[in-house]
């Protein structure tokens, strides 16, 4: 049985449809990663998970206990990180852990213990009288995540822990998750980062209150047809507007310094052909490579997909802002 | 709604952990240490404004110059002179000889107040025959003169009592009889009065205290923890109601020094009734602040639904209307009014002010209680 269950839970604010229907099975101590653009849901599908906002409809279980008629009963047993800094800007670092510990009941010798492993988990060793509020952006994360885990908690719920975090600060923080995660804890975190959900075991996409699709992350990626091709070149804009004419195109996007193109799987050396076709427009490129989509061009053209059925016919895929 | 059924079941409303209660009533003093302008807002704001509204709202500050024309010159006439030029309120000017120099003195405006004393005045005194003295007011400054006049009358009325048993008439014609505050002095009745307001600010600074933690987020974590409504409350309201007493002793030592406003009732039945009246504010604010999101519309609450109506229909500024009863009913300012003014003035125990006591009493119980059974531990 699951440790983190939902079916058909659904939560509007007004018109808006936050959360359309979602149905989730987690199960003890895997590693869940949802992504989704902003907006999708994913803050209001953990508030409700937590316990801390009324579904209108659809039930949750945690550890068997029913979230949603007795919330007080899962407390415990659980660690919520909201995505917005939520802990007491003017309390210290060591004050917010020790107001954290005495809530959940957390004493003695044990929470001293319990807040001087955080504290080195952490690397917070040094700011113990540091007022919360001015610590940098990655202390601040993982100040809120060591208060989340004070209690010794078996599920996590993370929203969106990572962001606005320096690189060096988030890879630190996803090695903290993977400890966790041996430790055997069930994690759930929401993040708008790809990468980072490739740490998961298993990813959920989220697009406006629903979870499109979910699987491994490396099986996501297979979802997107055909090949993909990445073309280097200075002049993105004129390739883009050129190889939508090429035949077999299905879809493309620009992807930093170079555009990856999608293109039917049965064309024989679709690299050479693409080649010939760019020349035959009059353009320059410097170099044409097969890739591995990423998860990002998996969670586009889901997207895109749902939004819009003729994508296999050659349309250009709406952008998505992540 | 057949959830809330379910959320009971987890029975978390009278369900309370001292321990949890002791760490929230902890994390609430730090904020107030550690934030100035809620310290001195709680703490110190409450004597500061009661100085700048008993000036604002009393007529008394200066003291009014008077002048004396005695047509008598008795032994009688010159002690009601003495009696008069050592008051607090007025000064002595000088005398002067005729009606004429009088009213060139009040035109020139170097008098607002003059006091004819005719001839006989004495001799009528000591027969104990009623007599009369006539009172000249500047009515340019119409409340001024009223007051003062009315003030004068009943002064002037209370001296003339020490010739009454030689007479069972009032031995000087004057009608006018004020009960508990016979000099009329406005900020003797005016400062016990103001406490009731200042000592919303208590209230104030708690109805952004818990606006500010679903402001800024804290509540949601809270919201996730085992933390139970009654501990988030009490533990709310205790440092509070702690530091609005430490505020509330700082405005009546400036009643009672700075004004001058003579306590005579108990002190300890005051320290007593000002806690009911600071739980009872800070009861029906924190039920009030529940409902609002945001710090500003707090804010706005407690300014129209508190503090202006206290000033204005609680009985400070003018009787309680029969209009406004209802409202003025609902407002524990109303009944502290009665009880401050009890208090200084009337130096009334405890029994006297029964009822506003019991008023304030069930207005903390009921409001507490409601807060905690109405807070849920959700976010939007
Ligand atoms: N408290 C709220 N009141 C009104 N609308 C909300 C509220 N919370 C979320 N929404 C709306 O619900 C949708 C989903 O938001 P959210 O759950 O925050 O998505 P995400 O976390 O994926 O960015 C958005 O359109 C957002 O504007
Ligand atoms: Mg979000």
């Amino acid at each position: 049985m699951s440790t983190l269950f939902c079916r058909n839970l659904q939560r509007r604010f007004g018109k808006t449809v936050a959360v359309a229907g979602v149905d989730l099975d987690i199960a003890a101590g895997e590693m869940y990663g949802l992504i989704g653009p902003d907006g999708a849901g994913k803050t209001t599908l953990l508030r409700m998970l937590a316990g801390v906002l009324k579904p209108d409809a659809g039930t949750i279980r945690m550890a068997g206990v029913d979230v949603v008629r007795q919330p007080e009963r899962v407390r415990s047993l659980l660690g919520y990180m909201p995505q917005r800094f939520s802990l007491y800007a003017d309390l210290g670092v060591l004050e917010n852990l020790l107001f954290y510990a005495d809530i959940f009941g957390v004493r003695g010798a044990e929470r001293r213990q319990r807040i001087e492993r955080l504290l080195a988990f952490a690397r917070l060793e040094d700011f113990r009288d540091r007022p919360a509020g001015q610590l940098s952006g990655g202390m601040k994360k993982k100040l809120a995540l060591a208060c989340a885990l004070i209690h010794r908690p078996r599920v996590l719920l993370l929203d969106e822990p990572t962001n606005g975090v320096d690189p060096i600060s988030r890879r630190e923080f996803w090695d903290i998750l993977a400890d966790l995660h041996l430790e055997g804890v069930t994690i759930l975190v929401t993040t708008p980062y790809m990468d980072e959900a490739e740490r998961c075991q298993r990813v959920g996409l989220m697009h406006e209150g629903r979870i499109l699709r979910q699987d491994t992350p490396s099986a996501l990626q297979t979802w997107v047809p055909g090949r993909m091709l990445a073309v280097y070149a200075g002049d993105l804009a004129a390739i883009a507007a050129a190889v939508a004419s090429f035949p077999g195109h299905l879809d493309h996007h620009t992807y930093g310094d170079r555009l990856h193109v999608f293109v039917a799987p049965d064309l024989t050396d679709p690299e050479a052909a693409l080649a010939e076709h760019l020349r035959a427009c009059g353009l320059s490129f410097r170099q044409i490579l097969s890739d591995t989509p990423r998860l990002e061009e998996a969670f586009i053209h889901l997207i895109a997909h749902r939004e819009d059925e003729s994508i296999r016919a050659g349309a250009r895929l709406p952008s998505v802002e992540l | 709604m057949d959830r809330t059924k379910g959320e009971r079941r987890d029975s978390i409303w009278l369900a309370m952990s001292i321990r949890r209660l002791g760490a929230i009533i902890r994390k609430e003093f730090r904020h107030i240490r550690r934030d100035r302008r809620l310290f001195f807002l709680v703490t110190v704001s409450p004597a500061i404004m009661l100085v700048a509204f008993a000036y604002l709202f009393s007529f008394d500050t200066a003291r009014i110059p008077f002048a004396y024309y005695d047509r008598d010159r008795s032994a009688e006439s010159r002690q009601l002179l003495m009696a008069l030029a050592t008051d607090r309120e007025l000064r002595f000017v000088g005398e002067v000889a005729s009606y004429d120099d009088l009213r060139a003195a009040m035109q020139a405006g170097r008098i607002r107040l003059g006091l004819v004393i005719p001839p006989g005045f004495g001799a009528d005194l000591v027969a104990g025959r009623t007599t009369t003295v006539q009172l000249l007011g500047d009515g340019s400054d119409p409340i001024t003169a009223a007051v003062q006049m009315a003030r004068l009358t009943g002064m002037i009325g209370e001296w003339g009592q020490a010739y009454r048993r030689l007479n069972p008439t009032p031995p000087i014609d004057v009608r006018a009889l004020v009960w508990f505050n016979p000099f009329l002095r406005s900020s003797h009745s005016m400062v016990p009065a103001l406490l009731a307001i200042v000592l919303i600010l208590p209230g104030m600074a708690v109805a952004l205290a818990l606006t500010r933690e679903k402001e800024l987020g804290s509540f949601e974590s809270l919201a996730a923890t085992p933390v139970r409504p009654a501990e988030y409350i009490l533990g709310k309201l205790i440092p509070y109601l702690v530091y609005g007493l430490v505020g509330a002793a700082g405005a009546v030592a400036v009643a009672l020094f700075w004004f001058r406003v003579p306590l005579r009732g108990s002190p300890l039945d005051l320290a007593g009734m000002t806690l009911f009246y600071l739980l009872a504010t800070l009861g029906v604010i924190t039920f009030v602040a529940g409902f609002m999101a945001t710090q500003s519309t707090a804010l706005r609450a407690v300014l129209l639904l508190f503090l202006v109506p206290s000033v204005f229909l609680s009985g400070i500024l003018l009787p309680v209307d029969p209009q406004t009863r209802l409202t003025a009913e609902s407002l524990p300012a109303t009944h502290f009014v009665v009880i401050a003014r009890g208090l200084f003035l009337k130096g009334q125990s405890w029994q006297a002010l029964g009822r506003p006591l019991f008023i304030l009493a069930m207005m903390a119980l009921l409001s507490i209680t409601f807060s905690i059974l109405t807070l849920r531990k959700r976010v939007g």
